[in-house]
C-alpha cells in the first residue's frame, strides 16, 4: 500500500482564552490517498473547519496546534516546518477555498491580480506571464469573457462566480490537495451544483485529492468517496461514502440521515436530534453524545469509546460496536427529557 | 461620481453661506466702528460718509447682510486697516504660503501617521506599539506654539541647523542659484512642517492602527495567508490598501486643526502666510483681516474636504463603479 | 517651612488616590459604574493620568499656600531673568517676577478657566444635540449645517476673530468664549445618540403611552447620552486649555499681570534663548495637564464602552 498523501495522527488544536480552553479538535486522526476525495461531516461547532486550518497552520492566536499532533504532508512534518517553508507549501503543494467568496476576496483588487498574485508569491514570473496564466484560469473554471472579467472587481461578480474564482485561486500552481471549506454553503442549490461539478471535473483533470467540508450530506454522498463523521471535535465514524449511508454506526450519523428530508418521503415532521452541541469549553464526560443519544447506557456515561473497526474501512466511536444488541431498545435522549433545558 | 461632486459642492457652498453670515454677525455685534480710525490718521468725513454708503451702514440691517454676501461673493473683504490695502490683495500675496505649508505639512503628517499606525498595529501589544502611540500622544498634547518654540530653541539657537524665520536667506537670495535658493526654501520649511507634523500625526496614527486592526480580522486576510502570501506583504499590501480608505476621510477632519495650529506656527516662525498675517492683526481691531481669515480658512477646509471625498470614491473601487 | 506645606499636600494627594484606587479595585460587580470603574483601572496609563490630575487640581487649589513667592511682586530688579536655584525654583522672567509661583498660580487659573468652560460647552452641546434630535426634518438638517459650518472653522481663528473684535476680554469673557466655541463636537455627538435612542424609543412609546411627556423620555436619553458626552468632555478640557493658553500667549487671552500659563510663555518668548526656563516650565505643566486629559479620556472611552472589541 502506498504511503497516504496526508496523514493525521492525534491532531489538537486548543484555544486558550479567559473563559478557559475550548478544546476545538480533540485528537483527530486521519488519511487522505492520493487522487482521493474525503468528506467532513458535522454540526457547525464540531471541529471540522478547525481542523482544516490546523493543515495549513493558518491557526492564530489564542490557538494553537498542541504538541503531540503529527500532519505529515507527502513525507514531511507539517508541524515542524519553519514558517518560510510552511509558507511556500500554502497555495502550492496545499491549497484551501472558503465559505463565503465575498468576503474572502480582497475588495480593492481585481480578481486577475489576485489570481497572479499566486504565481507570483512563489515563484519569480513575470507580471505579464502571471495575468496570462490568471486568465487562463479564468477560462478553465468556465468563467465567460475571461480576458475582460479578470478586470473586475469582487463586488462586480455573482456569488457563484466569485466561488469560481477562489478555486481558480487555489488551482493556479496544481496542487496535490486541495481543501475546500463549505465551498458551496453560500450558494444556491443550482449554483451548487455547478461549482461540485466544476471540483469533479477539475480533480479528475488534475488528479490532486480533495478534503471537502460541508455540513450537508447530499453533497456528501455526491462528491466524494470516503466520509468522516464529526462531533464535538472528535471523530464519530468514518467510511466509505456508500457504506456509511447504507449502514450508518454510530447514532450520530444515523441522526444525521434521518434528519435530512429526502424527495418522495411523506412526513408530518422533520426528525431532529434532541438536544444541542456541546460547548468546546467542557465537552461531556465519556462519551461526548450520550446525552442526546437514543441507546446509551450507563457504560456511555462511564467510559469514553474508542474508535472501534465495524468493517473494511469503517470505523465508528460507539460501544453499540461490542453491545450491538442495545440499539433494540432506543428510548428518549437524555437531552430530550422535560426539563433537561430549552 | 459627477453626482457626488455635486451634492458635495452644494454642502460646501451652504457652509460657506453659513460662516459669512456668522461674519457679518460678528462684525455687527462687535463693539466700535469698524470703519473708526484709530491710529490717528486723519480722514476727511466725507470719505468716511462715502465708505459707509459703499459697506451699506446707511441701511437698515437686513439690506446691510445682502450687501455684505454681495461683496464677499464678489470677491471685495473690506479694507484691512492694519496694513492699508484691500484685503483681496493681502490674501493673494499671502494665502499661497500658507497652502504651501499645509501641502507639505499634511503630507508630512500622514507620510508619518500611516507608517506609525502600521507599525503599531504589526507589533500591537509590544514595546514599539505602545512606546510609539505614547510618544505621538505626547506630541499631540502640547501647544503648538509651545512645540515650535522648543523646536526653534534646539535647532536654531542650541543646536544651529535650521534657520527659524521667513521663507529663506532674504540677504544671500539674490546671488543664490535657483537650486541654491531652493534648497534654501526647503530647509526653511523644516521647522514649521515638523511641528505641524508632530502634532498631528498621533491622531492619524490611532486612526491608522485601529483601521488596520479591524481590516486584519477580516476574511480575505486568511485566503491571502491560504495562498502563501508572506506576512509583510499580507499586512502591507492586503490589509494596508483596505486600511487607508477610512484614513483619507480623515484628511478632512485634520484640516481645520492644521491652519489652526499654522497660525501659531506661522507666527513663531515669520512665515509670511494668512495665518502670520492674522496673529499680527491681534491687537489692532482689524476687523475686516480677522473675519476675512475666518472665512478664507472655512473655505480651504471646505474644499480640503470635498478633495477628500473625491479621492476617497476614487480610491475605493466599490464606490467608484457606483 | 514651606518644604512643609509640600509635605503635607503630598500627604493629602496619595491618601486620595489610594482611596480612589481601593475604590476601584472592590471585586463586587454591583452597579455599572462598579464594572466601568474596574475596566478604567485596568489601563495603567489611565490610572497615572487620574493620579496626575488629581496632584494638578491638588495644586492649583492650594497654590496660595504652596507657593514661594507672590506672583506679581516684582522682586529685586536685579534678580531679573535668573536662572532657576533654591529660591526661584523656576528661575525668575524679565520682569524679575518668581516663575515657580506664577506657574502655580497660572496652572490655577487655566485649569479652572478650563473646567468652565467645558461645562458650559457640554451643557450647550447637549442641549443643542437633543433639540436638533429630537426636532429631526428640517429643522435638524439646519441645525447640523450650522454645526458643519463652525466645525469648517478653525478654533483657533474664530477665537481670534472674537477676541480681536471684542478685545479686551476679562476672565469672565474668556470662559463664555471658550465655552461658546467648544461645543460643536458634542452636539453632533449627543444628536446621533439621540437618534439611536429614538429608534428603540419610538416603538414603545408610540405604542403604549401614545403622547408621552418628552421630559419622560429625556429621562432615558440623558444616561445614555452621559457616557459619550463625558468621554468628549475630558477629552475637549485638554484641547481648551491649549486654547486658552494660545489666546494668552497671542495676547487677547488673561490679561497681564495676572499669570496665565500662556501668558507667562510669551513673556519668555523675547528671551528665549537666554532665559528658556520661563517658557518651558509653564509648557510642561501645560503639556502633562493635557496628556493627562488625553489617557484619562481614553481609558473612560474603553472603560465606558465594554462592547468595543479589544484593541488594546
Amino acid at each position: 500500500m502506498t504511503a497516504p498523501l496526508l496523514s493525521v495522527r492525534d491532531l489538537r488544536t486548543y484555544f486558550r482564552t479567559s473563559a478557559g480552553i475550548a478544546r476545538a479538535v480533540d485528537g483527530v486522526s486521519f488519511d487522505i490517498a492520493a487522487n482521493e476525495s474525503v468528506g467532513v461531516v458535522g454540526e457547525s461547532g464540531c471541529g471540522k473547519s478547525v481542523t482544516s486550518l490546523s493543515l495549513l497552520r493558518l491557526i492564530q492566536p489564542p490557538g494553537t496546534i498542541e504538541p503531540g499532533s503529527r500532519i505529515e504532508f507527502d513525507g514531511s512534518d507539517l508541524l515542524s516546518l519553519d514558517d518560510e517553508a510552511m509558507r511556500r507549501i500554502r497555495g502550492n503543494r496545499i491549497a484551501m477555498i472558503f465559505q463565503e467568496p465575498m468576503t474572502a476576496l480582497n475588495p480593492v483588487f481585481t480578481v486577475g491580480a489576485q489570481l497572479a498574485e499566486v504565481p507570483r508569491v512563489h515563484s519569480r514570473i513575470s507580471r505579464r506571464d502571471a495575468w496570462a496564466r490568471a486568465v487562463e484560469m479564468l477560462s478553465v473554471v468556465g468563467i465567460p469573457d475571461p480576458a475582460e472579467r479578470a478586470s473586475s472587481y469582487p463586488h462586480q461578480l455573482s456569488g457563484g462566480m466569485r466561488q469560481r474564482v477562489m478555486i481558480g485561486m487555489a488551482l493556479m500552481l496544481s496542487p496535490a490537495l486541495l481543501i475546500a471549506d463549505e465551498p458551496t454553503t453560500a450558494l444556491d442549490v443550482t449554483i451548487q451544483a455547478q461549482i461540485l461539478e466544476l471540483l469533479g471535473a477539475l480533480r479528475e483533470k488534475t488528479g490532486m485529492s480533495v478534503l471537502l467540508i460541508t455540513h450537508d450530506l447530499g453533497v456528501v454522498a455526491e462528491s466524494t468517496s470516503r466520509v468522516i463523521v464529526m462531533y464535538a471535535g472528535e471523530i464519530v465514524e468514518q467510511a466509505a461514502v456508500r457504506e456509511l449511508f447504507a449502514r450508518p454506526h454510530h447514532p450520530y450519523t444515523e441522526g444525521l440521515m434521518t434528519a435530512m428530508p429526502r424527495a418522495g418521503e411523506r412526513r408530518e415532521r422533520l426528525t431532529v436530534i434532541p438536544g444541542t452541541v456541546p460547548s468546546p469549553y467542557a465537552w461531556p464526560a465519556a462519551c461526548r453524545f450520550h446525552e442526546r443519544c437514543p441507546y446509551a447506557w450507563e457504560r456511555c456515561e462511564r467510559e469514553a469509546p474508542p474508535l472501534y473497526q465495524i468493517g473494511e474501512g469503517h470505523v465508528s466511536r460507539c460501544h453499540l460496536a461490542v453491545e450491538p444488541e442495545r440499539r433494540a431498545s432506543p428510548h428518549l435522549p437524555l437531552a430530550a427529557r422535560a426539563g433537561a433545558g430549552a | 461620481m459627477r453626482r457626488l461632486l455635486a451634492s458635495r459642492l452644494l454642502q460646501g457652498i451652504a457652509v460657506v453661506w453659513v460662516v459669512t453670515t456668522l461674519t457679518f454677525v460678528l462684525l455687527h455685534l462687535a463693539p466700535g466702528d469698524p470703519y473708526a480710525f484709530r491710529e490717528g490718521v486723519p480722514v476727511a468725513p466725507e470719505v468716511l460718509q462715502h465708505w459707509r454708503h459703499v459697506y451699506c451702514l446707511d441701511r437698515p440691517v437686513s439690506a446691510q447682510y445682502v450687501c455684505y454676501l454681495r461683496s464677499v461673493a464678489s470677491g471685495d473683504l473690506g479694507y484691512s486697516l492694519s496694513q492699508h490695502r484691500p484685503v483681496r490683495d493681502i490674501l493673494i500675496d499671502y494665502v499661497p504660503r500658507t497652502l504651501e505649508l499645509m501641502f507639505f505639512g499634511m503630507l508630512a503628517s500622514f507620510a508619518l501617521g500611516i507608517a506609525l499606525g502600521v507599525l503599531e498595529a504589526r507589533r500591537r501589544g509590544t514595546f514599539a506599539d505602545w512606546g510609539s502611540r505614547g510618544i505621538s500622544l505626547f506630541f499631540y498634547s502640547m501647544p503648538d506654539f509651545w512645540l515650535a518654540l522648543m523646536l526653534a530653541l534646539l535647532f536654531a539657537y542650541w543646536l544651529p541647523i535650521f534657520p527659524i524665520s521667513g521663507i529663506e536667506n532674504v540677504i544671500a537670495a539674490p546671488t543664490n542659484s535657483w537650486w541654491q535658493r531652493a534648497g534654501d526654501h526647503l530647509r526653511h520649511l523644516v521647522l514649521p512642517v515638523t511641528t505641524l507634523m508632530l502634532m498631528t500625526c498621533a491622531g492619524i496614527a490611532r486612526f491608522q492602527r485601529a483601521a488596520m486592526l479591524d481590516a486584519m480580522r477580516l476574511d480575505f486576510v486568511v485566503t491571502a495567508r491560504a495562498k502563501g502570501v508572506p506576512e509583510h506583504a499580507i499586512a502591507g499590501h492586503h490589509v494596508l490598501r483596505n486600511a487607508l480608505l477610512p484614513v483619507i476621510t480623515l484628511a478632512g477632519i485634520t484640516l481645520p486643526s492644521l491652519l489652526g495650529g499654522a497660525v501659531l506656527v506661522e507666527l513663531i516662525f515669520s512665515w509670511p502666510g494668512m495665518g502670520y498675517i492674522t496673529a499680527m492683526a491681534v491687537g489692532s481691531r482689524d476687523y475686516a483681516l480677522v473675519t476675512s481669515s475666518v472665512l478664507v480658512t472655512s473655505v480651504l477646509v471646505v474644499l480640503g474636504t470635498i478633495a477628500a471625498d473625491v479621492l476617497y470614491a476614487i480610491a475605493d473601487p466599490r464606490v467608484r463603479a457606483a | 517651612m514651606f518644604a512643609l506645606r509640600w509635605l503635607a499636600a503630598g500627604i493629602l494627594v496619595v491618601s486620595l488616590c489610594a482611596a480612589l484606587w481601593r475604590l476601584a479595585r472592590r471585586r463586587d460587580s454591583g452597579s455599572r459604574f462598579q464594572g466601568a470603574l474596574a475596566r478604567y483601572a485596568a489601563h495603567p496609563s489611565a490610572v497615572i493620568a487620574l493620579a496626575v490630575l488629581i496632584v494638578l487640581y491638588c495644586v492649583a487649589a492650594f497654590a496660595p499656600w504652596l507657593a514661594s513667592h507672590d506672583p506679581i511682586e516684582i522682586l529685586a530688579p536685579s534678580l531679573v531673568n535668573h536662572a532657576p536655584s533654591a529660591t526661584f525654583v523656576f528661575g525668575t522672567d524679565y520682569a524679575g517676577r518668581d516663575v515657580f509661583s506664577r506657574v502655580l498660580y497660572g496652572a490655577r487659573l487655566s485649569l479652572t478657566v478650563a473646567l468652565l468652560a467645558t461645562l458650559i460647552s457640554v451643557l450647550i452641546g447637549t442641549a443643542y444635540g437633543v433639540t436638533a434630535g429630537f426636532a429631526g426634518g428640517a429643522l435638524d438638517a439646519i441645525m447640523m449645517r450650522i454645526v458643519d459650518a463652525f466645525l469648517a472653522i478653525p478654533r483657533i481663528v474664530l477665537l481670534i476673530a472674537v477676541g480681536t473684535l471684542w478685545s479686551p476680554l476679562s476672565v469672565t469673557s474668556l470662559v463664555i468664549v471658550l465655552g461658546l466655541t467648544a461645543w460643536f463636537a458634542t452636539s453632533r455627538l449627543v444628536r446621533a445618540e439621540v437618534l439611536s435612542i429614538k429608534e428603540r424609543e419610538m416603538v414603545a412609546a408610540a405604542r403604549a403611552l401614545g403622547a408621552r411627556d418628552l421630559a419622560i423620555v429625556r429621562r432615558h436619553v440623558l444616561p445614555n447620552v452621559l457616557t459619550p458626552v463625558l468621554v468628549a468632555a475630558t477629552l475637549g478640557v485638554a484641547g481648551v486649555i491649549i486654547n486658552e493658553a494660545a489666546l494668552s500667549f497671542l495676547g487677547i487671552g488673561v490679561p497681564d499681570p495676572t499669570p496665565s500659563l500662556g501668558n507667562i510663555i510669551r513673556d519668555g518668548t523675547p528671551y528665549l534663548a537666554s532665559a528658556w526656563w520661563v517658557a518651558l516650565f509653564p509648557g510642561l505643566a501645560l503639556v502633562i495637564t493635557a496628556l493627562a486629559y488625553n489617557l484619562a479620556g481614553d481609558g473612560l472611552r474603553d472603560a465606558m464602552d465594554p462592547r468595543q472589541v479589544d484593541r488594546s
